[in-house]
């Protein structure tokens, strides 16, 4: 025989799986997510090509000094030479469009300064490689005049480039990721959230509570409501979070993988743990509404906690204390561990007590909550009957 | 059997229910009626165990009754409620798994009871697409999905149109006919009368009468009508001992049996003193019954 909590998640999973506004917004979510994995893949490998304009021979030797050096390292910028006669026509050429930057020798010095003009700003990596093709430039023409080349005077030097950790994660893509971890607990806990109290409140408002109530233990109405989502929730998140991987594995961006992969894992343990303390609250906040439009009101003091959660993991990715300290505080270690994982090297113990520390809790608020939905149920049967009762004294 | 026991409900100050007692027998039919307010729905919600009693208890099978015992019973509960949006089928299986069918077992259940409410055609449709009627039907067909060994429907009949009546009292008979104790609650008191063997009268919370139909009609008082021949008086039945008059007009008289046997002395006297059209028992009305007990 069919356990009725199963039945009762079953039923929930199915409707979820059959509901369209569900799985277009999933079908989105996933397509925002490879989208912007593709994106960042391509503006990362993009190869741009930049004209430089110069006036005279020896802007244009320097030009291709630079464009030497770029091409040797696979630097993405491409450069191409243009001639101008003079420093108004290499103007002239800016300000059409046909180059994105001149190079002047400066008015008042000796041949070895120049100025670098753009019509707005100069791009930085343009400024890099040409300052770059300045130095070379000017090396070799130095050391031909001292009689010898700019290969000798360079012979053994060289700096190389090597990390200390070389799973290390860049400021920007953990940002990235901080983002990610965020928005991802946040949004999957208030869409699953809202499901449950949505449910709930369904069956209160269409009344088939009192035949369900009639039939099977309110408690096991309750633990079909939230396994069912969370089940449903945690098939989101994996899902979600595993196109990610996958996506920066396939996108060449898999050096970083293997931190990710450990900080994602957590991210999942810590997100169910943290979900299921919520669920419970959840169908609390909808079984004391009476409507669907009191929801929103109803449901206030746990969409807080689930954005204090998005805000401490997203805002303390910058200060390692808040952010220490938010990784052991339950509910809002969901967000704030995993960041702190890609971050640094997070002792094995520290997740582990984390979990434990949400675990204490999420047993009590799923106890209360099993309470408050159970008294609240039958507060609304009191509220109905006192009522019949009522009119049946007049 | 189905007991109930003294049971009553406080809300606060007011009692709901106030000591209530009666039987549900299996194979009859119960009726459960009384004015608005009366506590009828609290006592069916008792019974389900949808509110606790604050006194009192229910029994079934001679023991107090179990959250097991419960989920084998049939329920319809005065507001009635199943998920809008899903279709017929599929939510009657639900309720059928719910009470513990496994699922070919509750869809077959399903598909022969939505034939026999003639809602086969229907049955891939969302329920909020149906009409009301036709929702009434899923409800009652969720209520019997998994066989249930005892039926308490509260005001099962409301709302419906006299073909609908109908067939939900052709179901209601197979149920009883099947050895199952139903109780419906019901303000439609002709159609009580038509279908009860059995009645509960509740007033103010409190159970004003109970028992079988026949019993109460006939302890209300029971009375004779005689007819006479054309043109003939009946006058004289006043003065027979035993007998109160209750109506007469002309060749046609109601009479009150006080003391009985001396409705046999009625006979005997009318056939002597010419034809008699007519001589019959008359059962009141179970509205008159009604008003007589809850005043």
């Amino acid at each position: 025989m069919n356990k009725p909590w199963k039945v009762i998640a079953a039923r929930e999973i199915w409707v979820k799986l059959h509901d369209r506004t569900f799985l277009l917004s999933t079908a989105f979510m996933l397509v925002l997510i490879v989208a912007s994995i593709v994106f960042s893949a391509f503006m990362g490998n993009r190869a741009e090509t930049r004209t430089v304009a110069a006036v005279d021979r020896q802007g244009a030797a320097v030009v291709q000094t630079a464009q030497a050096i770029g091409r040797a390292e696979v630097n993405r910028l491409t450069l191409k030479t243009t001639q101008a006669s003079d420093p108004d026509q290499a103007r002239a050429l800016l300000r059409d469009g046909d180059a994105d930057a001149a190079l002047l020798p400066l008015p008042d010095s000796q041949a070895s300064r120049w100025e670098l003009l753009a019509e707005n700003e100069v791009d930085s990596g343009l400024y890099e490689l040409m300052s770059r093709g300045v130095s070379a430039h000017e090396m070799s023409s130095n050391a031909e005049a001292a009689g010898t080349t700019a290969q000798q005077v360079l012979a053994g030097t060289g700096l190389e480039r090597r990390s200390l950790d070389p799973t290390a994660i860049g400021e920007g893509v953990r940002f990235g990721l901080a983002f990610a971890f965020g928005f991802l607990f946040y949004i999957t806990a208030l869409v699953f959230g809202m499901s449950i109290a949505q449910s709930v409140i369904e069956e209160k408002q269409s009344r088939v509570v009192e035949i369900l109530a009639a039939a099977v233990p309110i408690r096991q109405l309750l633990a079909g409501k939230v396994i069912g989502n969370s089940l449903l929730a945690i098939g989101q998140v994996v899902l979600l979070a595993g196109v990610g991987l996958i996506g920066l594995s396939v996108s060449g961006q898999g050096e970083v993988l293997s931190r990710v992969l450990g900080a994602s894992a957590w991210f999942i343990v810590f997100f169910l743990l943290g979900f299921t303390a919520l669920a419970c609250i959840w169908a609390v906040a909808g079984s004391v509404a009476t409507r669907q439009e009191d929801l929103s009101a109803t449901t206030m003091p746990i969409q807080a906690i689930v954005f204090v959660a998005l805000f401490v993991g997203i805002a303390g990715s910058g200060s390692g204390n808040v952010l220490t300290v938010g990784s052991f505080v339950p509910l809002v270690s969901s967000v704030a561990m995993p960041v702190r994982m890609l971050a640094e090297d997070v002792p094995m113990w520290q997740p582990l007590a984390a979990a434990v520390l949400v675990l204490l809790p999420a047993v009590a608020l799923i106890l209360l909550g099993a309470r408050l939905y159970e008294g609240s149920l039958l507060r609304t049967n009191r509220r109905t009957q006192l009522r019949e009762a009522l009119s049946g004294g007049e | 059997m189905l007991e109930v026991r003294g049971v009553g409900r406080r809300f606060g100050d007011v009692l709901a229910l106030d000591d209530a007692s009666f039987d549900v027998v299996p194979g009859r039919m119960t009726g459960f009626v009384g004015a608005n307010g009366t506590g009828k729905t609290t006592a069916m919600r008792i019974i389900m165990g949808v509110l606790a009693a604050t006194a009192g208890e229910v029994r079934w099978e001679g023991r107090r009754i179990t959250r097991e015992d419960r989920q084998r019973f049939g329920y319809m509960p005065e507001e009635r409620g199943l998920y809008p949006k899903q279709k017929v089928l599929d939510q009657l299986v639900f309720f059928g798994q719910l009470h513990g069918l496994s699922r070919s077992e509750a869809t077959g259940r399903a598909e022969s009871l939505l034939d026999r409410l003639g809602l086969t055609e229907r049955s891939k449709d969302r329920l909020d697409t149906l009409s009301l009627g036709n929702q009434q039907r899923v409800q009652i067909a969720a209520a019997l999905i998994h066989q249930p060994i005892a039926l308490v429907l509260d005001e099962p009949f409301s709302g419906l149109d006299p073909i609908a009546v109908d067939s939900m009292a052709a179901i209601l008979r197979d149920e009883v006919a099947r050895g199952v104790p139903v109780l419906f609650s019901s303000h439609q008191l002709e159609l009580v009368e038509r279908l009860c063997d059995d009645l509960v009268i509740l007033t103010r919370g409190r159970v004003a009468a109970a028992g079988p139909a026949e019993d109460l009609r006939r302890s209300a008082g029971l009375m004779y009508r005689l007819t006479v021949g054309h043109g003939a008086d009946v006058a004289w039945v006043g003065q027979v001992a035993g007998v109160v008059v209750k109506d007469m007009d002309g060749d046609t008289a109601l009479l009150e049996v006080t003391h009985p046997g001396a409705e046999q002395e009625i006979l005997a006297t009318a056939v002597g003193k010419g034809p008699v059209r007519e001589f019959a028992p008359v059962l009141p009305p179970l509205s008159e019954i009604f008003r007589e007990v809850i005043r």
